[in-house]
């Protein structure tokens, strides 16, 4: 009797925990959202970055995605490409800026164009309110931001080569009542999917018949970066072979410099596209340009820099 | 009471992924397995950086490299009481340069013991025989 009695206390509870479970409602309302698009006036590719298949699933969305839009569009496969480019890897970005690597490439496997993505933030999230009242009542709202770069390399013109920045910005909000909640969810990535996938479109059919083009798709991936952890963060140390340093808001400098903006990159030379001279490190010195990510703004320094700059030329004979 | 748990069970599994790609981190042809090295992720370890490159398990289930020395470097997530922790979670991670030997699998892993003072325990290990290649195994 008393087994009997535990079984139907222990049956009831389960049976009360099923049917609490299945009437929790909580309702998100997705909320499409508008990216923001950046065409830079000159490719800043660094040194470190390498190409990638790395992020597979990125990989595929944006190319279903670029399929959704332009189905005349053919997509090779990125691997492919990625072996036929680099035979002896290393798969060095900037390497595509060689015509020999490019047109070999190009010629072999009968492509026009490779765009390559470099991820920089995916739905970043930043809080601005939060109240939390267990069964009770609760509110919460944020900012979501996604960011990516493509890079869009002309196998057959390597001046042709673009760099494109697509931000996504939207805010949730959410409100729950006792077990009840509604709340929005801004679509950042997916917007930023949409971007990329437009303007490597745009990108690609320019003088084409049909708007055809057979292109292939494939991710960056700055060797240098820190590895990602949630609420961490990459800070940029260097721009070229400069030192970054940083100032946080009340003047001091310290190590912790997550918010901050660079004070400086050691030089006050203006902007100023593939400007060279002779200096003390015994190489070409050369203007280069650094796109940095500081705060919630996109910084662009022009640095003196005794590294090599990639120009972007027509090596064409 | 079997048929409710079978039921909750049968809902749970529509959430399990898998994956069967595998992530090509060499260069020229596919080679054999007896000429690579494997490598997987288990556990806690969700994402690994092989020479600067990262593999993570959502996109990969293995990544395949040649033999020699490889530079590793990945983490383990935890969840951890918020008594311990405020924020819920804690991680614990590993790098340095690995010897990988051809036609063997290895296993990225995480173990932790519990309670207060608690220690977490990242390591790679070889799947047929055990020895540990990187890391420390949990005691």
């Amino acid at each position: 009797m008393r087994t009997q009695s535990r079984l139907t206390v222990c049956s009831t509870r389960l049976a009360v925990l099923l049917i609490v479970s299945l009437c929790y409602g909580c309702v998100i309302i997705p909320v499409p959202v508008k990216p923001e698009i950046e065409v830079l006036d000159a490719v800043t590719i660094a040194e470190d970055a390498r190409v990638t298949m790395g992020p597979r699933q990125l990989l595929d969305e944006v190319a279903k995605t670029i399929i959704d839009e332009n189905q005349h569009i053919e997509i090779i496969d990125g691997l492919t490409f990625r072996d036929t480019a680099f035979p002896d890897g290393g798969w060095r970005m900037a390497d595509l800026l060689d015509p020999s690597i490019a047109r070999r490439t190009a010629d072999a496997l009968d492509v026009s164009h490779v765009a390559v993505i470099e991820i920089h933030k995916t739905n970043d999230w930043e809080e601005t309110f939060n109240v939390f009242v267990p069964l009770a009542f609760g509110a919460m709202s944020g900012e979501e931001k996604s960011r990516m770069s493509v890079t869009i390399f002309d196998l057959h013109e390597p001046s042709n080569t673009s760099e494109i920045w697509v931000t996504a910005t939207g805010k949730a909000r959410a409100f729950m009542l006792v077990i009840y909640g509604i709340g929005t969810e801004p679509l950042t990535l997916g917007s930023v999917y949409k971007g990329i996938a437009r303007e490597i479109i745009a990108a690609v059919t320019v003088g084409q018949k049909k708007d055809q083009a057979r292109i292939a798709l494939l991710a960056a991936e700055n060797i240098a970066s820190l590895p990602d952890l949630p609420g961490d963060r990459h800070i940029p140390e260097t721009c070229g072979d400069n030192q970054l340093s940083y100032q946080d808001s009340e003047g001091d400098r310290n190590g912790d410099h997550r918010d901050n903006a660079p004070v400086s990159a050691n030089s006050n030379v203006e902007a100023g596209d593939n400007e060279a001279g002779n200096d003390d490190c015994g190489r070409e010195k050369v203007a280069d340009r650094c796109r940095l990510e500081v705060g919630e703004e996109l910084v662009v320094l022009a640095v003196e820099s005794c590294a090599p700059h990639f120009e972007v030329s027509d090596n064409s004979h | 009471m079997i048929r409710v748990l079978s039921a909750i069970s049968f809902l749970l599994a529509g959430c399990a992924t898998t994956n069967d790609y595998v992530y090509k981190l060499y260069p020229g042809p596919v080679l054999d397995d007896s000429e690579l090295a494997t490598i997987r992720l288990d556990d806690g370890v969700y994402q690994m950086k092989i020479d600067g490159l990262t593999f993570h398990w959502a996109d990969y289930a293995t990544a395949k490299v040649k033999p020699g020395q490889h530079e590793i470097d990945f983490t383990a997530m935890f969840g951890v009481s918020v008594l311990v922790n405020s924020s819920g979670w804690d991680a614990a991670g590993t790098s340095g340069i690995v010897d990988l030997e051809a036609g063997r699998t290895y296993s990225a892993r995480s173990d932790r013991t519990t309670g207060y003072g608690y220690q977490m325990f990242v390591w790679i290990e070889d799947v047929d025989t055990g020895e540990v290649v990187a890391g420390s195994r949990k005691p």
